[in-house]
């Protein structure tokens, strides 16, 4: 099939389905976060009369009718304006931008420490199937995926700055302060990703080519690189995309524990004051990376093997 | 591919099903010749029976303070002879009974919320997947749609909102966590209603109702209990989650993501209150992830779940 | 093959991700003096909102006309080099000559009205005009000279006048830029210019060469927020941080320990305290609980409450706090500290008999107390308030009340309880003790949603402390204020927090001030 058509075919119908999909998540996070009211009593002052809290109401237009408001909000959304911060006073995109860099670098530096972790081992591990070695590695896998990530970066700290005081716990206020929070992060992956570069390794070895090449009398090495990883890499990559979500979670929570001043920990911050146009913006904003990140895996897919076919 | 490969489990697990007399027996048995099995289904069991009956092992009060004595490392034992295996926390409080009382939201927030997510996710992915058609497609792009927002995300976004406690978190984790099931449970119901037995019950005039619940809710319940395990296992997890960030459940109830929390403050001082509620979460989930690796082999050796 | 490179593409561009937005450190001689702040930091518009751990870091690069002095002493100058008053309601203000903000622009006498006039008017959502309203008019005497006119005379003026939104804006470059761009990029007329903002993460201050008295000793001033205690404990023993606030109690010795650390002690200026229901009319409960009668109508009941409160052993479990009995801080408001701090009577208050007493008048039989509905944050303003709740309600429990304990955290007890007024017999308040603020709490005109009293007499004193200037008549009146607030016990005092600090003594040298602020104009290197 023709690589290029094939692309166009992907972006248009990828474009439709984002559009879609953005819609339906725009709705479903706008009416969750209205559900309680608006959070103009968490932002008033404790002196506030009603009549003056009525003013605020009308002054972010919560007196309107809800379905006004939703059609409002995607009217500037569409624009690029997801409405002002209740706090900051400053537009919600700019927040989260603000914030963006520090997201981008933990989540890369994680990914590299997951992928370069998990992928050598994961292919160990299948390849010496059921020796000691693939128990250990199964077993730290598992010991990884079962441990909570905050509680590992709680430990990491406790070890490395509390008591041998050679690493940056807090903040993004040295280079150093990196690695806590990606070593955290990267562990959590790295169990994930290892065990299903194992399986997906496994499932490709049994099949009959890799046997025939087996038989035909190719080098073990040989027969691992050329013919099973290559195979074996399609669902790794894919899990790797759905792990994104994992680390986009991950690190909500271990942004928080570090201090590290990221979406994540803009968002709960957001979250303890009701912040709610910067939660609601960081929301679609998650989002659209993970589709956008997904889209471009698919698009990997697309250049490591053009007989990929899509629905 | 991927139909490719649960296809053939289909017909393994159709063909299956008249073997499938003795069912416990056979469990036993297989579960015999698994380690994994073996050790994830004890810890289970273990937490479980904690649960249960925590109050009457547990060395203390998990709730009486002792303000006179507090931030004892473990090993301390008071003036009274209260031994303190585990250390104390803030209020003097014992972390061993405490540990042991968290037990039991764990197993009440994991089985109650992943009943719920369970079986809402099965009747919608069975509905979208039974009725076909733009019905279908609808469905399935709303949970395209919040499977992009990460499950964690989402549910601290939730229950930031709502407010929390111990039953809104379990009513949230459930009526998050469903998204889960439906694509794969969608997924197997598509293969399931083409089979022969499913069209010759059509054609001896059962109803579609009738063939939606009996014949084809049976074969897709070995995908939704692999899945379950799986979803044990993150459930607790974030429950801990929410919890250690003040999301969560709240005080006086006792849970380990609460301990955590309490541990967090005190982390420079007192590492035995973040270490040792630590250790049980993540035992506890490696017993859940063994058990569900085990029943996955066991039941369904081709359904990947999104941990 | 293809396998392979792209495996080493994927973790190469994940890794030339990571470099490039390394963080980069501060790397140069400049003295930076860093402050862990516990966030969160709200708008650089200072006349836009009423919170005060912002307005510490905005007293930075905004000077206001007067300021109060760090010792507690009294005002000293800031915009206005001396001030004098005119009579019974107006104030003089000098101004100094050649003084500019940041840009360039005068600090006149018509830039001063423009801030006062705009502040008196409701700006934005939180206006702070209500706290504005003893002004009655803003007058330009010459370039260098204003009067303020008050409505009345106005005991506390000094005070109000150097208050929350009495930062001064360069009027031109505000109606310029408008309020979203002001906030981004503000520019004041203090002694440090803002030299780079994160919200609500990182502010950066440097010395200003120009300012009026002098550039400050230190280079640069960071406020970086740091959200948890143990964080900033941490961040200060890694030499990241140079003063935090709050160290929380287990690590005080660590700390203490710790060369080139100290410890220091203030009063923080915050107060815990109980509120008891004394009505079924105001906030939501009417709606939310019909019909419901609080065992806290009867005022046995609540003088029940304050004799079964061990206020040592709650100051004591919140770890830094000492016993009060009624609003009065150590610093602030003026007088009776003497009476209500004395450790001996609040040992003495502590009475499990007389609380049995009351109960028994209140027709209770022994050990079959009311119900007490009270509610907690986790946290409160300076440290845990859960723990607090928790004990008082054993030592409650303890003279036969039943108490029903509901802790939420902050945002949901804000909305659900404190700001919708849906408070049963008994709930948290954690309160500053700002003097001029006080008597307004308690009066019958008093506006907020929750919590009103009204009683006439009482509103009569705290009128007239308002309006007398002299202060001996005026502290003769805040005893009988006093007199009626012990009585009322409707606010059950708890204690006053104590801020324990701790210091990078080894670089830099800092008083706490009296009131609480954490601002750092004074702020100097060790051993200079």
């Amino acid at each position: 099939m023709d690589k290029r058509l094939v692309m166009r075919g992907f972006f248009i119908s990828r474009m439709l389905q984002l559009v879609v999909t953005m819609f339906i998540i725009s709705v479903v996070v706008f009416f969750i976060l209205r559900l309680s009211g608006d959070p103009i009593l968490v932002v008033a002052p404790d002196f506030f009369s009603q009549e003056q809290i009525d003013q605020m109401r009308k002054f972010w237009g919560f007196d309107r009718p809800l379905g006004e408001q939703y059609l409002t909000f995607v009217r500037k959304a569409i624009t690029g304006d997801f409405g002002k911060s209740y706090l900051a006073k400053r537009p919600a995109m700019e927040l989260i931008l603000e914030r963006l860099g520090y997201s981008w670098i933990l989540a890369a530096a994680s990914a590299a420490i997951g992928l370069t972790v998990a992928v050598p081992l994961g292919i160990l591990s299948a390849l010496k199937r059921n020796s000691l070695l693939d128990l250990i590695i199964t077993l730290m896998s598992s010991l990884g995926t079962a441990m909570p990530s905050f509680w590992l970066g709680l430990m990491l700290i406790i070890i490395f700055s509390v008591h041998l005081r050679i690493l940056p716990a807090y903040g993004a206020l040295q280079p150093e302060s990196i690695i806590l929070p990606s070593v955290t992060l990267g562990v959590g992956m790295a169990a994930r990703l290892s065990r299903m570069t194992r399986s997906a390794m496994l499932e490709v070895l049994n099949q009959d080519y890799v046997r025939t090449a087996h038989s035909k009398g190719l080098m073990q090495k040989t027969v691992v690189m050329r013919h099973a990883l290559r195979n074996a890499l399609i669902p790794i990559v894919t899990v790797f995309g759905l792990q994104l979500g994992w680390l986009l979670g991950g690190s909500v929570v271990v942004e928080s524990v570090f201090s590290w001043p990221g979406l994540g920990r803009l968002m709960i911050d957001s979250i303890s004051v009701r912040d709610n146009t910067v939660v609601q913006a960081g929301l679609l904003f998650f989002a659209l990376s993970f589709i956008l990140i997904n889209y471009l895996i698919d698009v990997i897919y697309i250049i490591l093997d053009p007989r990929i076919k899509f629905q | 591919m991927d139909t490719q490969s649960t296809n053939q489990s289909n017909k393994r697990a159709i063909a299956d099903i008249p073997v499938r007399r003795r069912l416990p027996l056979r469990l036993l048995a297989i579960l015999a010749k698994s380690p994994v099995g073996i050790a994830g289904s004890l810890i289970v069991t273990v937490v479980v029976v904690l649960a249960f009956i925590g109050p009457v092992i547990s060395p203390q009060d998990p709730l009486s303070r002792n303000i006179r004595a507090r931030f004892k490392p473990p090993g301390f034992v008071d003036e009274s002879g209260n031994s303190y295996l585990l250390g104390n926390d803030q209020l003097g409080r014992d972390i061993l009974s405490r540990i042991i009382a968290g037990s039991r939201v764990s197993v009440l927030v994991g089985v109650v919320s992943v009943l719920i997510s369970g079986t809402l996710g099965v009747i919608y992915g069975l509905i979208s997947g039974f009725i076909g058609g733009p019905v279908d497609s609808v469905l399935m792009r709303i949970v395209d749609g919040l499977l992009a927002i990460p499950f964690i995300i989402l549910v601290i976004a939730i229950s930031g909102v709502v407010g929390a406690g111990l039953s809104t978190l379990i009513l949230i984790l459930g009526f998050t966590g469903w998204i889960t099931y439906a694509r794969v449970i969608r997924g197997e119901v598509l293969k399931v209603r083409e089979m022969e037995y499913v069209l010759a019950a059509y054609a001896l005039g059962q109803s579609r109702l009738k063939v939606m619940f009996l014949h084809i809710l049976p074969n897709v319940v070995a995908s939704a209990i692999v899945l379950a395990a799986v979803q044990v296992g993150v459930t607790i997890l974030a429950e801990s989650s929410l919890s250690f960030l003040g999301l969560g459940v709240k005080p006086p109830t006792v849970t380990w993501g609460l301990m955590l929390s309490d541990g967090r403050q005190y982390i420079n001082s007192a590492w035995w209150m973040t270490a040792f509620p630590g250790i049980a979460i993540t035992i506890t989930v490696l017993g859940v992830v063994f058990l569900g690796d085990w029943l996955r082999d066991f039941l369904d050796p081709n359904v990947r779940g999104r941990a | 093959m293809n396998t392979a490179r792209l495996f080493v593409l994927l973790s190469l561009i994940a890794m030339i991700g990571a470099l490039t937005f390394a963080p980069a450190a501060a790397q140069d001689d400049m003295s930076e003096f860093v402050y862990a702040h516990s966030g969160p930091i709200r708008p650089m518009d200072p006349h836009s909102h009423w919170y005060g751990s912002t307005h510490h870091l905005l007293n930075l690069y905004y000077d206001c006309l007067i300021w109060r002095a760090a010792d507690g002493s009294g005002y000293v100058p800031q915009a206005a080099h001396s001030w004098e008053t005119v009579g019974d309601t107006t104030w003089r203000f000098h101004l100094r000559e050649g003084a500019t903000f940041h840009n360039g622009e005068p600090v006149d006498a018509a830039a001063v009205k423009w801030n006062i006039d705009r502040v008196r008017h409701p700006i934005g959502d939180i206006p702070l005009y209500q706290q504005w309203a003893f002004v009655k008019e803003v007058e330009v005497v010459d370039d260098l000279t204003v009067d303020i006119h008050t409505n009345e005379p106005h005991a506390y003026f000094e005070n109000d006048v150097s208050y929350n939104g009495c930062e001064l804006i360069p009027p031109a470059y505000f109606e310029e830029v408008g309020q979203e761009e002001f906030n981004r990029n503000p520019v004041g007329s203090g002694p440090y210019v803002l030299a780079e903002l994160s919200e609500n993460d990182r502010y950066v201050f440097e010395a200003w060469d120009d300012y009026h008295s002098g550039r400050p000793a230190v280079d640069r001033v960071v406020y970086q927020v740091i959200p948890e205690p143990s964080a900033q404990v941490a961040a200060l023993l890694a030499g990241q941080i140079d003063l935090m606030r709050g160290v929380p109690v287990p690590d005080r010795a660590t700390l203490e320990a710790t060369d080139g650390i100290s410890l220091l002690t203030e009063s923080g200026n915050r107060m815990y305290h109980y509120y008891a229901r004394v009505d079924t009319e105001s906030g939501a409960f009417p709606e939310t609980f019909p019909d419901y009668q609080p065992a806290t109508l009867d005022i046995n009941v609540r003088k029940a409450i304050t004799h079964a409160l061990d206020r040592h052993l709650l100051a004591e479990v919140h770890g830094s706090a000492s016993a009060r009995l009624a609003r009065v801080c150590s610093y602030y408001p003026e007088g009776m500290a003497d009476k209500y701090a004395d450790p001996d009577v609040i040992a003495e208050w502590y009475d499990p008999d007389l609380a049995k007493e009351y109960l028994a008048k209140a027709g209770y039989a022994e050990g079959e107390g009311p119900t007490l509905h009270l509610d907690s944050p986790v946290v409160g303003r300076g440290g845990s308030a859960k723990e607090v709740a928790e004990v008082a309600a054993a030592l409650l429990e303890e003279v036969g009340f039943t108490v029903d304990l509901t802790v939420r955290d902050a945002s949901a007890f804000a909305v659900e309880v404190q700001r919708s007024g849906n408070n049963r017999e008994l709930m948290l308040a954690a309160l500053g003790c700002g003097p001029a603020l006080l008597p307004l709490f308690y009066q019958c005109d008093w506006t907020a949603v929750a919590y009103s009293v009204c009683d006439e007499d009482w509103d009569a004193i705290a009128e007239a402390i308002q309006v007398t200037i002299d202060r001996d008549e005026r502290l003769a009146l805040w005893e009988q204020w006093w007199e009626y607030y012990i009585d009322l016990t409707q606010t059950i005092t708890l204690f006053e927090i104590t801020d324990v600090m701790a210091l990078n003594s080894a670089e830099f040298d800092f008083t706490p001030r009296k009131d609480g602020w954490m601002t750092f104009r004074d702020v100097k290197l060790a051993g200079m």
